[in-house]
């Protein structure tokens, strides 16, 4: 059950998480950022990715003036075969005047704009999107 | 995949290319203002080694590579 004083809110665009196994690794890469998890299966490297695009996002937010928010991995890795959709979701805290921020945030400006009333960052599969 | 690399020597490789470094937990916080632009970059320590994948990653994000002039002999 959600709380009523937090809104959810996506990033817009599809982020790919690509996979691929080297050795005893497993590697998930965010595709619209080039972030990077590590681990022992799919799975663990996904969780390790989470984290990386949350820090990401936080750094994102602290920093003042032009900013780059997507930075697409080498073509190469998109024709992987191992790829998964997903969305960021960014939980925001309502200002309580009946003001929302928009369903969809675009772009960092407006991703800073939410500043401290972001209460956190999670990948959801793009399906449970829709 | 090449060994991964201790992280006193990944701190040293991309500090001396003027990116500012923070470690917060596992996460190495990395940026560099490029063109007026700050570019941030996240990679993550396991135990006290980073894994070569986030030196070519943040190789490419802060324009480190020989095709913006930087030589593969600068991060041996």
């Amino acid at each position: 059950m959600g709380s009523p004083n937090i809104e959810i809110l996506l990033l817009q665009g599809p982020v790919t998480v690509a996979y691929r196994q080297a050795g005893r690794k497993w590697y998930a890469t965010a595709l619209q950022f080039d972030l990077v998890g590590v681990g022992r299966s799919p799975h663990a490297a996904f969780n390790e990715l989470q984290g990386v695009v949350t820090t990401y996002l936080e750094e994102i937010l602290k920093t003042k003036g032009p900013v780059r928010l997507f930075n697409p991995s080498e073509s190469g890795e998109w024709e992987c075969a191992r790829r998964e959709s997903y969305h960021v979701a960014i939980a925001a805290v309502k200002t309580g005047k009946g003001v929302h921020a928009p369903a969809t945030v675009r772009n960092a400006d407006e991703l800073r704009r939410l500043g401290r009333r972001i209460a956190g960052f999670n990948l959801v599969p793009a399906a449970s999107c829709a | 995949m090449p060994s991964p690399v201790t992280i006193l020597k990944f701190l040293r490789l991309f500090e001396r290319q003027g990116v500012t470094i923070e470690i917060k937990g596992s996460h190495v916080k990395m940026r560099k203002v490029i063109d007026g632009q700050t570019v941030h970059y996240v990679a993550v320590v396991h135990g006290k080694r980073v894994d070569t994948v986030y030196v070519k990653k943040a190789r490419k994000a802060f324009r480190l590579l020989p095709k913006d002039g930087v030589s593969d002999g600068e991060f041996a």
